[in-house]
């Protein structure tokens, strides 16, 4: 283990696959895929999407899926161990309660005057504050919207927090529930597949979207509870580029890994799998297939995992850090789906089908947004 | 350790620096185009590399620009929403554009904290300089209020460069999220600044509630 290493001592998932970690693991190994027709709200749109099972409750979507993802993180451990103020909360979204305040919007701009008191919920730090209110954590709570890279930034921060000792257990991911706005913005973008994603593929044309809750419950190597994995190192970087198109020589990403692997202390070499961004936009897989080779040559275990689980935008590094820390926990290692057909220059150890189960040391994970950001981390195995 | 290097503040729509070209300035979103001109008084000197770190910081990112998207799909249906007013909308935009007028391709945050953003943005770049994410940070923090229920209007914008090693300045010892919160969005590191350029030449740094300097 590097020296920078922390435990990763719970996880916590909703996602289109179903509700907790069990759910996730299951829908993993028979390949499903959990993107169908939309059906949450209405538009003339037609792209398909992962919908994850939203309980009833308070705030919107993406609260209720933080709060879910974040009670089952915390599920296994004796919270008494630590006191409230030690607790740490760090989460990435990029939406927030947005679909609230859309629907105030709407009606706003359709000259009704509505009532404002769903508004509270609009703003992305009261899905951290309903997080930190559900699991009694008053330590420093932090809300980071990086756009699509936003969940696996909260875990590089969670890192540091425990490594500053600014906290003894830190309670990082990222949520995001689907919303008219996101979907119409990704369609207008024109970056949505009227099918479901197939990331790397030849005839790829854009990505799929989801809705997710992921936690990891983080504390340091001497924390009195068993890890489950190690969160070793990782990177931010920015492209400097353009706001939505990636950089076409990879620089940043490269970087990116690079120093995910230099904190980790790790050789290229050493990584066994690759949980890829992999949105299945032609400029995005083209870009970070090149930066992945590079880095790391031919051969190494790719997956695309949004193949079955949606683009979950904030939420997704964190989710793919889920999907990491059971590759190196559980030796399982996801399938890209859909993907009939991989493009020239596309990873050549993609997982394609069926997901595979090999022993796997250490697991890296992409992340790419909006704003030219890239985010790598690297788990390892306890 | 952490030193405060340099810091300004602007509560108006500024020119920006003439070293832009007009057409890469004529689309930023409005938390930019107020924290632009601040840039040049924080970097001056400054090599631009990747050791630099960027940490944003918006409580409401462009508002203005969810409002135009939803308006437009109101009015003209949902095909015809403004996709440029979508990716304006996300709270990433400031951070990605000044990256990319600036050339920052290193350490690139952005926090979003309600009522605690701006002690939440300086906490975030302390806490990256302390880990070793960056040996210089810009912090960068706006608020572009519309006009709109539940909102006053509110146009300013903070900005300070945060050093590993010793500068003329005070070292930043500590920043506590709580007093911050107490103070509201920006009104903390609008009060570190305004408390730093007050001060008089030879007095001890100010005393202030929720960053303790030293």
């Amino acid at each position: 283990m590097s020296e920078g290493g922390v435990a990763v001592v719970g996880l916590g998932v909703i996602c289109g696959l179903g509700a907790g970690l069990d759910a996730l693991r299951a829908g993993v190994l028979a390949a499903r895929c959990a993107l169908r027709p939309l059906d949450l709200f209405e538009l003339e749109a037609c792209a398909p999407v992962a919908v994850a099972p939203v309980a009833a409750g308070e705030g919107a979507r993406t609260h209720r899926l933080a709060v879910a993802a974040a009670l089952e993180a915390a599920a296994s451990l004796d919270l008494r161990a630590c006191p409230p103020h030690r607790r740490a909360v760090v989460l990435g979204t990029t939406t927030g309660g947005i679909e609230l305040g859309e629907a105030w919007l709407l009606k706003r701009a359709a000259g009704l005057d509505p009532d404002p008191t769903p508004l509270r919920w609009h703003p992305p730090y009261t899905v951290t504050q309903a997080v930190a209110e559900a699991l009694d954590a008053r330590g420093p709570r932090l809300t980071l919207s990086t756009a699509c890279s936003s969940g696996a930034n909260a875990l590089l921060v969670a890192q540091d927090l425990l490594h500053q000792g600014e906290a003894d257990v830190v309670f990082a991911g990222g949520a995001e529930g689907l919303a008219r706005t996101t979907y119409q913005g990704f369609a207008n973008l024109r970056l949505m597949s009227s099918t479901p994603c197939r990331p790397f593929d030849a005839d790829r044309d854009g990505l799929s979207l989801g809705e997710a809750g992921a936690i990891l419950a983080l504390a340091r190597p001497t924390s009195p509870w068993a890890p489950k994995a190690w969160l070793l190192g990782g990177a931010c970087t920015c492209d400097a580029h353009h706001i939505t198109a990636p950089a076409p020589d990879g620089a940043a990403v490269i970087a990116a890994l690079r120093g995910a692997l230099a904190r980790a202390e790790l050789a290229p070499s050493r990584i066994a799998y690759i949980n890829a961004h992999a949105t299945a936009t032609p400029a995005n897989d083209a870009v970070e297939a090149s930066a992945l080779r590079a880095v790391f040559g031919d051969g190494v275990a790719v997956s695309g995992s949004k193949s079955a689980l949606g683009h979950t935008l904030g939420a997704a590094g964190a989710l793919e850090a889920v999907l990491c820390a059971l590759a190196v926990s559980e030796g399982l290692r996801p399938a890209t789906l859909n993907t009939r057909r991989p493009a020239p220059g596309a990873p050549s150890g993609l997982i394609l089908g069926q997901p595979q189960r090999a022993a796997t040391p250490y697991a890296l994970s992409t992340s790419f947004a909006f704003g030219g950001n890239n985010a790598a981390l690297i788990f390892g195995s306890v | 350790m952490v030193w405060i290097a340099a810091f300004a503040t602007s509560e108006t729509y500024a020119a920006p620096p003439a070293r832009f070209e007009a057409s890469a300035l004529r689309r930023l979103t409005a938390p930019t185009a107020l924290a632009l001109p601040l840039m040049a008084p924080i970097t001056e000197g400054v090599t631009l590399d990747e050791t630099v770190g960027l940490v944003a910081g918006l409580d409401l990112a462009d508002l203005s620009q969810t409002m135009s998207f939803l308006e437009g799909y109101q009015a003209r249906g949902p095909r015809f929403a403004s996709p440029q007013s979508f990716q304006r909308s996300v709270h990433g935009a400031m951070a990605g554009e000044l990256a990319i007028l600036y050339g920052l391709r290193g350490w690139n945050m952005t926090v979003t904290q309600g009522p605690q953003t701006g002690a939440a943005a300086l906490y975030q770049a302390w806490l990256a300089l302390r880990a070793g994410r960056c040996r210089q940070c810009l912090c960068v923090v706006a608020v572009a209020h519309p006009e709109i229920a539940c909102l006053t209007p509110d146009h300013r914008a903070v900005a300070l460069r945060l050093s590993a090693t010793p500068t003329r300045g005070p070292e930043l010892l500590g920043v506590d999220l709580g007093a911050g919160e107490a103070l509201g969005g920006l009104e903390p590191l609008w009060g570190l600044a305004r408390a730093l350029e007050s001060r008089p030449e030879g007095e001890g740094w100010p005393d202030l509630p929720f960053a303790r300097l030293g």
